[in-house]
């Protein structure tokens, strides 16, 4: 139906005075509540206005433990669809103390052998003396959105799951390592059956623990997988499906690894993802890593 | 596993070392060779000709042992048959492996037609030629393909390429020459003007690599030159020995850029300080094979001539009977 021209223009007008009307409650309500930035970021998330943010800050207060959240945020999401749920790991480099306790508690959750690493901690010097920094940085793999090493597997024995985590289907995997030379992270590995007890008088028996990745035993058997295969981090898949945390989340010591579902809108990696800077690593090359960091940027070299 | 892990050396950062090396090195002679031999036979070359069945032995022993030493290779032999049973039309990997299938009944599909005709179909040797070609170019993108790594220079299709089809053209010299006269080789010289062609381009390409690239280790890089020159020096003799000698020369150098150019790449950490990452062992970014890992080559190296003698000594048991009968 055809408006008249005046019309037209006064409706217009109306609009946009109601639109600035909005926006100056908006702001008003944002200045009232002192929440700024995250406030945005938060009503844009779809919690509504301060009631929902009231409602968060009440659930964990300021001084609450990151942990408790985080247990809440994964159960809360293992509630949903996998399809529905997209994890990500957000890493704080400044926070890092390289205490290599993620190493450490990853290498005894999944029973890791010598040579096999799947959460490394670089050290990064820069400077000469007496201007001199070091800096700590965590690479466990980056659970790309486009993962190279997917596309470079003979056997889609390396797959991603609808989650997001790029798995090994470990009885599949013939060893020809075409996916470690494909991943520009280097964060794949070789299992190539070390002990590290062996050449001692006795062989210990922890070493032949079988591990519990992808929800299923794995003993250390020669021949055997994992043995021969190609390894790497998967976010501690049988812990998550089983509603614990990952195994570097829960022993990092500085709290600087946090880990959650991007997709739930009141989880705290979400939180971080909207109020903060984030970056990934080499991110040119267009892989997408779901691993994030925060204060990268200090470190001072691209990576 | 204890002794590939020895053998391979993969508990350092190298995923791939020798044995690759060979591997790559043994299919470049295998369709560098073919496509020469094809290319001969589609221009109607007499020494070509003359050799046509021999050189076809070759590719089909230098495929099957570059097959084998990939085999060894691998974590698990033992689920080899996953690479027909699954199949990742993304990976380059997948395709290789069934394309080399395919060369495998080409190849034996030659022999019977140089058995029975004498002479291949034109259109034959046009298309399995151009095949070869392919195959060869396919085969760089398993090295090419990953990002990040220094085998993104531009240039090293071109290298892998030149490199493959060098080695099969010094390994068709090679044939042509044995036994030949200095008159004849003054006369034949289809062969030798490829070889050279082939020669100059892949020092060009070397050349390339190693001061603008990077993509090599350089001090390894300036050995190869070395090499590629020698093997200059004697193909330009006109006579039978230097050009066997140049041949031996050309296709060693050979083993060697193509273990400079796969692991050079590797070398290169992926994050500055990487190497101080593991707590035990340290991983490490060096990498030498180890007497073992030579062995297991050298073993290699004498399964594809003995296999080469063999099948040709069963092509002529098969088919010469038959000549002397028509």
């Amino acid at each position: 139906m055809a408006v008249p021209a005046d019309k037209g223009v006064i409706m217009k007008e109306e609009k946009i005075l109601e639109r600035k009307m909005k926006r100056k409650e908006f702001l008003a309500l944002g200045a009232t509540a002192g929440l700024g930035i995250a406030a945005v970021s938060l009503e844009g998330a779809g919690i509504s206005g301060a009631g929902g943010l009231e409602q968060v800050k009440n659930r964990w207060p300021k001084n609450s433990d990151i942990l408790l959240r985080m247990q809440d945020d994964v159960t809360r999401a293992l509630a949903k669809p996998r399809e529905e749920r997209k994890w990500v790991m957000i890493i704080d480099v400044r926070k890092c103390i390289g205490c290599h306790a993620c190493t450490l508690g990853c290498v005894a959750e999944n029973i890791l052998p010598p040579g096999v690493v799947y959460r490394r901690v670089i050290e990064v010097d820069l400077g000469k003396y007496p201007n001199l920094k070091r800096n700590f940085i965590p690479i466990p793999c980056m659970q790309c959105e486009e993962p190279p090493c997917v596309a470079a597997c003979p056997v889609r024995a390396t797959e991603q799951r609808v989650d997001g985590i790029v798995d090994i289907h470990y009885e599949r995997c013939i060893g020809c390592r075409a996916c470690l030379n494909a991943c520009p992270y280097g964060v794949r590995c070789a299992d190539f059956g070390r002990f590290y007890t062996a050449g001692t008088p006795q062989m210990q028996e922890y070493e032949l623990r079988p591990s519990f990745e992808y929800q299923k035993a794995w003993p250390r058997k020669k021949g055997k997988s994992p043995i021969g295969n190609a390894r790497k981090c998967h976010f501690c898949i049988n812990r998550i499906e089983s509603g614990f945390l990952p195994s570097c989340v829960t022993t990092c010591i500085g709290k600087a690894t946090f880990f959650g579902d991007k997709s739930d809108k009141t989880g705290l990696v979400f939180e971080l993802l909207s109020r903060n800077k984030v970056s990934t690593l080499k991110e040119k090359l267009g892989t997408k890593p779901r691993v994030y960091y925060l204060g990268l940027e200090q470190v001072g070299v691209e990576l | 596993m204890i002794t590939l892990e020895h053998l391979t050396n993969l508990s350092s950062g190298i995923p791939w070392g020798l044995w690759v090396s060979v591997y790559i090195w043994m299919i470049g002679i295998s369709l560098g060779a073919y496509t020469v031999t094809m290319a001969g036979q589609v221009f109607k070359f007499e020494e070509v000709k003359r050799v046509a069945a021999k050189v076809v032995c070759l590719s089909i022993a230098t495929l099957l042992i570059g097959l084998l030493s990939i085999m060894i290779d691998l974590g698990h032999i033992e689920r080899v048959h996953f690479l027909f049973a699954y199949f990742n039309p993304a990976s380059v990997m997948a395709w290789i492996v069934r394309l080399y299938n395919l060369f495998l009944v080409v190849l034996v599909a030659a022999l019977f037609l140089l058995a029975k005709k004498k002479r291949m179909a034109r259109i034959f040797c046009w298309l399995t030629g151009l095949f070869s070609l392919a195959l060869i170019i396919l085969e760089s993108f398993l090295f090419a393909a990953p990002p990040g790594k220094l085998w993104h220079s531009p240039v090293f299709t071109l290298h892998f390429l030149a490199t493959s089809l060098l080695s099969g053209s010094a390994a068709v010299l090679y044939f042509t020459s044995i036994g030949g006269t200095r008159k004849e080789i003054k006369k034949e010289r289809f062969v030798f003007q490829t070889t050279l062609i082939l020669l100059v381009v892949t020092l060009i390409l070397e050349l390339a690599e190693l001061f603008h690239f990077r993509g090599v280790n350089q001090v390894n890089g300036f050995y190869l030159i070395g090499g590629y020159l020698l093997g200059l020096a004697f193909l330009v003799i006109p006579n039978p020995l230097t050009r066997i000698a140049s041949s031996f020369v050309i296709i060693l150098n050979i083993l060697s850029s193509k273990y400079n150019s796969i692991v050079s790449s590797q070398t290169e950490e992926p994050f500055l300080g990487f190497s101080q990452a593991l707590i035990d062992p340290k991983l490490t970014y060096a990498y030498r094979p180890n007497p073992l890992e030579w062995t297991a080559t050298f073993v290699l190296l004498l399964l594809a001539i003995i296999l080469t003698l063999l099948l040709y000594k069963l092509y002529k048991l098969a088919f010469e009977p038959r000549k002397k009968e028509i």
